[in-house]
């Protein structure tokens, strides 16, 4: 079990998605964990079964934008497309990276962070303009 | 480091699969030609490294205080398959 800030996780080996390559900035880490608390979604959480500090928010990229579809999926039915979020006090001030989208298939459970290079996409896009409302 | 000459045209294996060829030099800016498994990832330094920086940035964020955030950002709650 992990203790962590966004709450105690029990997983098996089994449920770890392998990142070959590890994740830039963290590339000793290549076993984590996609671990939803029905309390945060749509926001689910990747952590480091190798260090429970490295840990950050993931969410659907479809809760973002309708039409993102990075070039560099395999267009795989297994394969979620997810965005990294840089929370923050303020709500306006939270950013999601369209341009480094994760890749996870839940078939292979293989899981890799793809860098966009079209501009269009930014590092820092704010979260709170483009979400929908709350219905 | 490990620094190599080479010349117009000339290659440098790296491992058993990856070759870099330089292509063209024209003044400051020289093209490289990079034969890599589709598997390896290749990157201009200054790409990956703002990807290392936001990365890190998303991981020192995540802490009590800013959790409360997610509140307030207005996601439409989805499920999965």
């Amino acid at each position: 079990m992990l203790e962590t800030v966004v709450g105690n996780v029990e997983f098996e080996e089994d449920d770890l998605y392998i990142f070959p390559e590890g994740l830039p900035g963290f590339e000793m880490c290549k076993r984590f964990l996609l671990w939803e608390n029905p309390e945060y979604l749509p926001v689910s959480w990747i952590i480091s079964a190798e260090d429970k500090d490295i840990l950050f928010p993931l969410i659907p990229a479809s809760t973002i934008l309708k039409d993102y579809n990075p070039r560099n999926s395999h267009g795989n039915s297994a394969e979620r497309v997810m965005i990294m979020l840089s929370l923050s006090q303020r709500a306006e001030e939270v950013t999601a990276d369209l341009r480094a989208p994760f890749l996870l298939n839940s078939e292979t459970k293989e899981g890799r962070q793809t860098i966009l290079t079209d501009s269009k996409y930014s590092a820092r896009h704010l979260v709170k303009n483009e979400s929908y409302p709350n219905e | 480091m490990l620094v190599l000459t080479r010349k117009l045209g000339e290659s440098i294996q790296i491992g058993e699969n990856i070759r870099c060829t330089i292509l063209s030099v024209q003044g400051r800016s020289i093209k490289v030609g990079i034969s890599a498994p589709k598997e390896i990832s290749v990157y201009r330094s200054e790409v990956y490294d703002e990807v290392v920086e936001e990365n890190r940035r998303a991981v020192e964020a995540v802490n009590r205080e800013n959790l409360k955030v997610l509140a307030d950002l207005g996601f439409k709650k989805i499920t999965y398959e």
